[in-house]
C-alpha cells in the first residue's frame, strides 16, 4: 500500500470542514483500503501553516480555522505521521530550489512556489525509509514538473469530480 | 498443496482467514517449480503483490539457507514458499484489523464559519517576509 502525504493547503481544506473534496478524499479514503497510519504531513507543514495564519486578516472565522488546524496537526503528530526532513529531502531540496515550480496563485496567474513548500514537495518525491509519498494536493503546473523526478500525485478535486 | 492445507488448521487459528486462504490457495496446484522468482510470486495472488519486495527476497530462507538470491530473484522451495504465503496473509489480517480509519482524524472539528472557507496559503516566493535576523544590530 502506498503512503499518502497531505499537502499544506490540502490539509488547510480538511480543517475546514465544509465538505471540500480534500476532505471527502480523507472520508472516503477508509473505503479505498488505506490505513489512517498511512497518511502524513511534513515537518514543515507546521511551519508553513502558521506563517500563513500569522500574515492573514485577524478574525473570529481565521481564528477556528487555525485551531482546527492545529488539532490535527497535534494528532497527526502523536501518531507519529509526521516525515522528518532526512538527509536525502534536503539533498532533493536544494535541487528543487533551482527549478521554476509555479503554482495557480488565481485564473490565470501563477507564482513561484516558496522555498518551504518546496520542501514539501521534496519529501513527497523522496519520501520515508526509501519510500516514496503519493502527494495529496491540487494539482499545480510544478507537480507536472516535477512527474519526471518521481512525484505521484493524487488530486482530491479530480478524484471527486 | 496438501501439505498446506493440513497444517493451515494449524497454523491460522482464525476459522474465517482459514477458509479465505483456502480459497486463495484453490487451483494453485500448478505451481511445480522450485525457482520462484519475486516478479512471479507477486503476480500468483492479489494478496501478495506488493508485500513481497526485493528487499525482502533476501530474507527468505529454506530451513535457514537461502538457497540463491540476488538483486530481483530468489529460490526457495515450493514448501518455504507455502509458509510464507500463510505468514503473508496472516500478518495482513492481523494489519487491517489494526487500521485506524482515516476519517477518525476529524472527529470533533466543527465547520468553520464563511469567512475563513475560502482561506488559501500564499506560496509565493516574492510575497514572503523579508529575513530580518540581525536587522536591529548596530555596528
Amino acid at each position: 500500500m502506498a503512503w499518502y502525504l497531505l499537502g499544506s493547503q490540502c490539509l488547510i481544506d480538511i480543517a475546514k470542514r465544509i465538505d471540500l473534496p480534500p476532505e471527502r478524499w480523507l472520508a472516503a479514503a477508509g473505503e479505498r483500503g488505506i490505513d489512517g497510519k498511512e497518511i502524513y504531513i511534513s515537518a514543515v507543514t507546521p511551519m508553513i501553516l502558521a506563517s500563513a495564519f500569522e500574515r492573514a486578516h485577524q478574525n473570529a472565522a481565521l481564528q477556528a480555522l487555525r485551531e482546527n488546524t492545529e488539532i490535527l496537526i497535534t494528532r497527526l503528530a502523536r501518531s507519529g505521521q509526521v516525515a522528518p526532513v532526512t538527509m536525502d529531502i534536503a539533498d532533493r531540496w536544494g535541487k528543487l530550489l533551482k527549478l521554476t515550480l509555479e503554482y495557480i496563485a488565481s485564473p490565470g496567474h501563477t507564482k513561484p512556489y516558496h522555498d518551504p513548500e518546496r520542501l514539501v514537495l521534496a519529501t513527497a518525491i523522496e519520501g520515508l525509509l526509501g519510500r516514496p509519498f503519493v502527494l495529496v494536493e491540487k494539482r499545480q503546473p510544478a507537480h507536472g514538473a516535477l512527474a519526471s523526478l518521481g512525484l505521484v500525485l493524487e488530486d482530491p478535486y479530480e478524484l471527486n469530480a | 498443496m496438501a501439505d498446506l492445507m493440513e497444517n493451515l488448521a494449524a497454523t491460522v487459528q482464525d476459522a474465517k482467514l482459514r477458509l479465505h486462504i483456502e480459497r486463495l490457495f484453490h487451483g494453485l496446484d500448478k505451481i511445480e517449480t522450485e525457482v520462484l522468482p519475486v516478479g512471479r510470486a507477486r503476480s500468483v495472488l492479489k494478496e501478495v503483490r506488493e508485500r513481497v519486495t526485493e528487499g525482502g527476497a533476501a530474507l527468505i530462507a529454506d530451513r535457514g539457507v537461502v538457497q540463491h538470491a540476488n538483486e530481483t530473484t530468489v529460490m526457495i522451495s515450493l514448501e518455504t514458499f507455502q509458509r510464507l504465503i500463510v505468514d503473508i496473509i496472516a500478518k495482513s489480517a492481523q494489519s487491517r484489523m489494526e487500521c485506524r480509519m482515516p476519517v477518525d482524524i476529524m472527529i470533533g472539528l466543527n465547520p468553520v464559519p464563511s469567512p475563513a472557507s475560502s482561506f488559501t496559503i500564499d506560496f509565493d516566493a516574492a510575497g514572503q517576509e523579508p529575513d530580518r535576523a540581525g536587522a536591529d544590530i548596530q555596528l
